[in-house]
Order: structure tokens, then C-alpha cells, then sequence
């Protein structure tokens, strides 16, 4: 039985992807409002018959996201806004349901509708579009996502909390798409002029790539001894005497 | 396939590669009279899915906490243009007009279109004409009598100038700003002029130190609002981005080459 060559493999592959979601990782360093990923492995139970133990692969299982908050840098811009806590942004997307963002790098369309980078409309707490009026300026956005111009209140940004974080999933753009169902952020704060960073940590990254890319060589050195110790066994055995 | 992490290191090279010319463009400018800052922005490219999210995991209907996801690397989202008021420089030059606070001046370009622009040096053509550093017509024109002895623009925009042998000043004419809910949705041209768009919404026009212009500030000038502090913080942060996707390319690389060695 080559078992361990299998087990061997089952380590390799699972490193490949881990290796995957650090240079997605380290692709997003500079990505406002990026959370980076993790992996989740998980032990897989072989019971091949006639074996008196049972083996013991690996499986790549889940990933997580890190919920850390990212680093804040100010921009000075009225329209970066960055949230501190655990809340998310609610955009409206081209298909008309809600996906979340943390990346708060927001500006105007030529009729004044607050957007994100990406042309998005940003929601208010009504679930409607957010219209600066045309002649109005001074936009400030509070602590609470109150939104108002010298004119007065224009609206209050959609920022909800999920209880799971984790049930929030990455869509691209920025964005996370989830079925759950948020509530009206308690414990997050919005900062106008400041914009939050990927919470990437590079040295961590690098850590892991580096002990990604060691343990791969050194399974790759135990399936090389066990493929020698295979064909040493067969030229052994094959060998007849004279 | 490890394959994806490698154009997933090279997509991330891109992006610091594009940051790092955004960046070089503000440090080049940062003595531009009226220059914008622009800044990249990036996101995330789609995701790949392996196991969905949600996905039952036996055959009593337990869900799978999280799915497999895994992201494709990066991309250039938008490069914003950042109107904020740049820090003005008294020079006592009675045709350098600083904005002090929301607007453009319009220029008139020779094939007849109107560009909009911060920028704060102005001179007088051979016909008596103010016009702007690429000898392009200031709107609404206005032109200087030959026997002008002093020009003198006010806060509301209004151009006066004392003729010889005159004792009062006479008006002639009156400078008007533009503006666009959207600034950051102006083209720019180059010579720190822009042009209307789609994106940045009807120019609105009106006299300076009214509702949403500015005033005026005659004999200064608008310094470019590049921070260069933070243009060379952000220069750092590039570089190192860029030796790090640098570094997940070679360690991919490696993999690959342990994988060729296998027999």
C-alpha cells in the first residue's frame, strides 16, 4: 500500500490553496477596507480495510475571514469615511439586493447620489438612495452616519451589525454578500476624512508563506524517501539468486 | 493549481506598479500652481468558489459554517481626483486670483469649448485681454484699457482699474466661478485644466463669495494640495507591497520547481 504517498498528496494539495489565500492576502496589502482570509484544516478519517489503524488525511475544510479592524489613515477627504466597530456599509447593487462594505472611499455622481468607488449607490437606514443637493456644501458625516450639508439632515447611512461575522461572504469589489439579516449598528462609529486599510498583516503573511512553502518541501522530502524506499523494496525483492 | 497564486502575486505587482505612478505623478506636480492630488483606489477581484457557502455538509441538512472561497487578486478600482483646497501663497501680483474655497475659473479653449481650472496666474494679452498662462481667454472676458495704471480684483470677483489721470476706479467686468456637485468626475487635459463630463454634472456658474463659490483673494496663488509627507508614506507602503507579491511570486515559483523535481 502507498498510503503515505496519499497522505503526503492530501498535505501538498491542502497547501497549494493555503498558499492561494496568502497571495490573495498580500495581492489586497493596499485594498481599503480588505479583510484578508485564513484557512481551516481539518482531519480527514481513511478506513481502508485489511489496516489495523486507520489513516489519517488532511482536508481543506472552511476558511475564515480576520475581523480585525484594519489601520486608519486620514485622508482629509469629506467623503472617506471609516467605521470603527464591527458594522458594515449597505450598497445597493445593479441586480437591486443590499451587499455590505467595509471600504468607505465614497463620492458623488452628477446628480449628487452618494456612491462607493465602484459607481454603487450607498444606502440610507430606509434602504433608498442617499442625494446630496446640488447646491448644497459642507457635507459632515457624525459619529452615528448622520449626513448633513449647511442646508441641514440629508440622511442616515444604512452601518449594521451581524452577529457572525463569519456568515459574510466575499463577492469582490469590496463587497460581501450574506443572507443573514443585519441590525441597526449599537457599537459602530463612523470617522469622516479617514479611510480604513486592509487588515493584512505582512510579517504575519509572510510567516505563513514561508511556513507553507518549508512544510510543502518537506513533505515533498518524505514522498521522495518513500518512493525511493518503494523501489529499493521492489530491486530487492526482484533480486534472485545466482 | 499553484499556478493561481502566481498570477495572483503578479496581479498585485500590477496594482503597487500603478499606485507607484499615481504617486509619482503627485510628487512630480507638487509645486504645480491649482493641481489636484489623485489617489488609487484598489479591490478585490472575484472570488472563486470551491465549496459554496451554505453548502449541506451530511444528510441531515447541517450546514457548513463557511464555505471555500478563494479570491483571484487585485485590481485597480478607480483613481480619484481630490479637490481639496490647496494652501495659498501671497505674492503681490495683481493678476495672480486665488480660489479661497469652492470653484473654477473658465477658460475659453481656441476651438471654442469650456475647460475649467484652479490654477491662479493670469496675464494680459497684446490686446489687453486677460488670459490665462496658455494665452487662452479668461470667461467672461475682460479687457484692461492700455492707459491702466492698477487692477485691483475683489472678493465678489469684480475686476476694477484705475486709468490714468482718473481718480475713481472703473468697473470692467465681473469674474464668474463654476461648479459641479461632482469635481472629482472632471476630465483633465492637462495645464491643470479640466472639461465637463458626464460624471461630474451640469457646470453651475455664478459670482465668487456666493452660496457655494468661493471668494476671490487677489496677489496669490493656490499651491498644489499634494501632501508630500504623505505621498512618500504612501511611496513606502507601495514599495514594500510590491517586494512582498514580489516574494509570493518566487515562493510559488520554488513550489512549482520542488513539484518538477519529483519523480
Amino acid at each position: 500500500m502507498e498510503n503515505s504517498l496519499y497522505i503526503g498528496l492530501s498535505k501538498q494539495v491542502v497547501l497549494r490553496e493555503n498558499m492561494n489565500i496568502i497571495a490573495n492576502n498580500v495581492a489586497n496589502i493596499n485594498t481599503p477596507g480588505f479583510r484578508g482570509q485564513n484557512m481551516v484544516f481539518n482531519e480527514y478519517i481513511s478506513d481502508p480495510r485489511f489496516m489495523e489503524e486507520d489513516m489519517s488525511l488532511v482536508l481543506d475544510y472552511g476558511q475564515y475571514q480576520m475581523t480585525d479592524p484594519g489601520s486608519l489613515s486620514d485622508t482629509g477627504n469629506p467623503l472617506d469615511i471609516a467605521l470603527v466597530g464591527d458594522g458594515f456599509l449597505g450598497i445597493q447593487t445593479l441586480g437591486g439586493e443590499i451587499q455590505y462594505t467595509r471600504s468607505g472611499n465614497l463620492s458623488l455622481d452628477a446628480e449628487g447620489v452618494l456612491r462607493n468607488a465602484r459607481g454603487l449607490a450607498v444606502m440610507d437606514d430606509r434602504g433608498g438612495e442617499i442625494t446630496i443637493p446640488n447646491d448644497a456644501t459642507e457635507i459632515t458625516i457624525d459619529r452615528q452616519g448622520v449626513i448633513s450639508t449647511n442646508q441641514g439632515e440629508v440622511a442616515n447611512l444604512m452601518i449594521l451589525e451581524f452577529g457572525n461575522p463569519q456568515e459574510l461572504n466575499p463577492a469582490g469589489n469590496g463587497l460581501y454578500e450574506t443572507t443573514a439579516v443585519g441590525v441597526p449598528a449599537e457599537r459602530t462609529t463612523v470617522k469622516q476624512g479617514m479611510l480604513e486599510g486592509s487588515n493584512v498583516q505582512a510579517v504575519v503573511e509572510m510567516t505563513r508563506m514561508i511556513d507553507v512553502h518549508r512544510t510543502y518541501q518537506s513533505v515533498q522530502n518524505i514522498m521522495n524517501s518513500e518512493h525511493e524506499r518503494l523501489r529499493t523494496a521492489a530491486q530487492r525483492l526482484a533480486r534472485t539468486q545466482a | 493549481m499553484v499556478t493561481r497564486s502566481l498570477d495572483i502575486g503578479a496581479t498585485g505587482m500590477l496594482a503597487q506598479q500603478q499606485n507607484v505612478d499615481v504617486i509619482s505623478n503627485n510628487i512630480a506636480n507638487m509645486t504645480t500652481t491649482g493641481f489636484k492630488r489623485q489617489r488609487a483606489d484598489f479591490h478585490d477581484l472575484i472570488y472563486q468558489n470551491k465549496v459554496r457557502p451554505g453548502a449541506t455538509s451530511t444528510d441531515s441538512d447541517t450546514i457548513l459554517p463557511s464555505g471555500l472561497q478563494f479570491g483571484l487578486g487585485v485590481s485597480l478600482g478607480s483613481i480619484q481626483r481630490l479637490h481639496e483646497q490647496g494652501t495659498l501663497q501671497l505674492t503681490e501680483n495683481n493678476l495672480d486670483l486665488a480660489i479661497n474655497g469652492e470653484g473654477f475659473f473658465q477658460i475659453q479653449l481656441p476651438d471654442g469649448e469650456m475647460a475649467y481650472t484652479r490654477q491662479s496666474v493670469y496675464q494680459v494679452n497684446d490686446e489687453g485681454e486677460i488670459v490665462s498662462p496658455q494665452g487662452f481667454l479668461l470667461e467672461p472676458g475682460i479687457t484692461v484699457p492700455d492707459d491702466t495704471i492698477d487692477i485691483v480684483v475683489n472678493q465678489s470677483g469684480e475686476v476694477l482699474a484705475q486709468i490714468a489721470d482718473q481718480v475713481e476706479y472703473q468697473n470692467l467686468g465681473q469674474i464668474q466661478l463654476a461648479n459641479f456637485i461632482n469635481p472629482a468626475g472632471l476630465q483633465a487635459i492637462g495645464d491643470t485644466m479640466f472639461l465637463e463630463t458626464e460624471a461630474s454634472g451640469d457646470v453651475q456658474t455664478g459670482n465668487p463669495g456666493e452660496d457655494i463659490f468661493g471668494t476671490i483673494r487677489q496677489g496669490a496663488i493656490e499651491n498644489s494640495n499634494v501632501n508630500i509627507v504623505e505621498e512618500i508614506t504612501n511611496l513606502i507602503a507601495a514599495q514594500r507591497a510590491y517586494e512582498m507579491n514580489s516574494n509570493v511570486i518566487t515562493t510559488s515559483d520554488e513550489m512549482l520547481q520542488t513539484v518538477t523535481q519529483l519523480r
